[in-house]
């Protein structure tokens, strides 16, 4: 599971949690996630996110 | 909807959203589809991203919702009911105007680089080369953005500001000394007390005396409101077009969002423009519901954010430079949260590389506003079970 953040404002999507109020279920990976999907905290754009990386 | 930004868009895509299926048209000046307007200092500069990876909607977007996109459009005129577009008129049955605003320039040095649009931006671009000497006037979000992201590309950066700090608009002293620092510690030559005196070619001379080698000559002063077509049109425009809390301007059937917007301040109910993505795309989102009969007051905390040299900085609510203020963490570590109340409640709070704070604290301001300060300086209290 990976955590993708939004370059914009900082919002991290992570894999595991997913993001149900958008109907987007726990433990969704980043490529299922809806191309027109947008940063709930700030609306940036899909493409706006980049991985980072967790440390184990 | 008048203007492309993030407002125009955000109006266009929340009335679809909502369930509206009559005709929509997103009309703008700008020769580009929609863009990431905040992205054009930051990774548009930096080169770490070109233009057509911050358009805001993917390119079949406008035909599948069936919006109308034209570009490079400027309407010429509004009355009750119609706009005019190139020349011919148009029915409407609503107009929202998102037409943002317009870089400030200098009377010494008008021909000097400015970046609001992505043009300005790829003019710029190519002129941030390794060595190159670039003087920036003003430090205020913009300024010192652009002094960051030229300093990534190597170039030589001297900013002149008008304050004894950078960001001075938004941030308290203690944490202008702090960015002061931050920029100087990366090789910007940041002078302060200072502004643009007279330019000639290769040189500028700031107001102190002093000379400073030139390249390129960028001037971030802020902006000025797009309110010809408003004014023209006899709408009441006060700084920006003055709107009620649902975003209705003075004419029935007129709206208005984001830069150009004066919604009403959620504390004191004065008219109050603000020049941030979040209440652009917040504001737009708002209309297209009360446009469809919702009632549905924009009262959303301000926020926004930075980035300068990798350092995340956000602001949200009003802070005042002589509120009280808590700070979480220190100031010398280069990583703080900061707190602001006045008279027993909260105003706003800054963070500086501390994101996962902010989440907290704007929920926490706008839900349980007399929290006390005292509460949140303690390291030890999770700001999320707080919220």
């Amino acid at each position: 599971m990976k955590i993708w953040r939004c370059q914009q404002c900082g919002y991290e999507y992570d894999e595991a949690q997913g993001w149900p109020e958008d109907g987007i279920a726990p433990g969704t990976p980043w490529e299922d996630v809806p191309d027109d999907w947008s940063c709930p905290d700030c609306g940036a754009a899909k493409s706006d996110f980049d991985m980072v990386l967790v440390a184990a | 909807m008048v203007g492309t930004g993030i407002a125009g868009t955000t109006t266009a895509a929340s009335l679809r959203q909502q369930g509206y299926d009559g005709r929509l048209l997103l009309v703008g000046s700008e020769p580009h589809p929609p863009y990431r307007r905040t992205a054009l200092s930051k990774e548009v500069l930096q080169g770490t991203k070109k233009l057509d990876s911050v358009w805001l909607k993917p390119a079949s977007w406008y035909a599948d919702h069936d919006v109308e996109l034209l570009t490079g459009t400027t309407v010429t005129a509004l009355s009750p009911g119609a706009v005019q577009v190139s020349g011919s008129d148009l029915r409407t049955d609503a107009v929202v105007l998102a037409t943002g605003g317009l870089a400030r320039r200098l009377t010494a040095s008008p021909g000097a680089e400015v970046l609001r649009t992505a043009d300005d931006a790829q003019t710029l671009l190519p002129r941030l080369l390794p060595g190159a000497r670039i003087v920036v006037v003003g430090a205020g979000f913009l300024g010192a953005e652009v002094a960051s992201s030229a300093v990534a590309r190597g170039c030589s950066v001297t900013v002149l500001e008008a304050a004894q700090a950078p960001l001075g608009r938004v941030l308290p002293p203690s944490l202008g000394a702090l960015y002061t620092a931050l920029h100087r510690s990366r090789g910007v030559d940041l002078r302060l007390g200072t502004g643009l005196g007279s330019t000639r070619p290769g040189t500028v001379t700031d107001t102190s005396g002093t000379v400073h080698a030139m390249d390129v000559l960028v001037v971030a002063v802020g902006q000025a409101p797009q309110t010809r077509l408003a004014e023209q049109t006899g709408l009441l425009v006060r700084d920006g077009i003055v709107v009620d809390a649902h975003g209705r301007t003075s004419l029935p059937g007129v709206w208005a969002a984001g830069d150009v917007a004066a919604f009403p301040d959620r504390v004191t109910g004065a008219p109050r423009r603000l020049e941030h993505w979040q209440s652009a795309m917040s504001q737009g989102a708002s209309v297209a519901r009360n446009l469809l009969g919702a009632d549905t007051p924009w009262t959303e905390l301000p926020w926004c954010w930075s980035s300068q040299h990798g350092v995340d900085l956000q602001v949200c609510g009003n802070p005042g430079t002589d509120d009280d203020l808590v700070l979480r963490g220190r100031v010398e570590d280069g990583t703080v949260t900061a707190v602001f109340a006045r008279d027993g409640r909260l105003t706003g709070a800054v963070t500086i590389d501390r994101t996962s704070d902010m989440r907290a604290l704007r929920r926490l301001i706008v839900d349980a506003p007399g929290t006390p300060l005292a509460l949140l300086a303690d390291e030890g209290v999770d700001l999320a079970q707080v919220a």
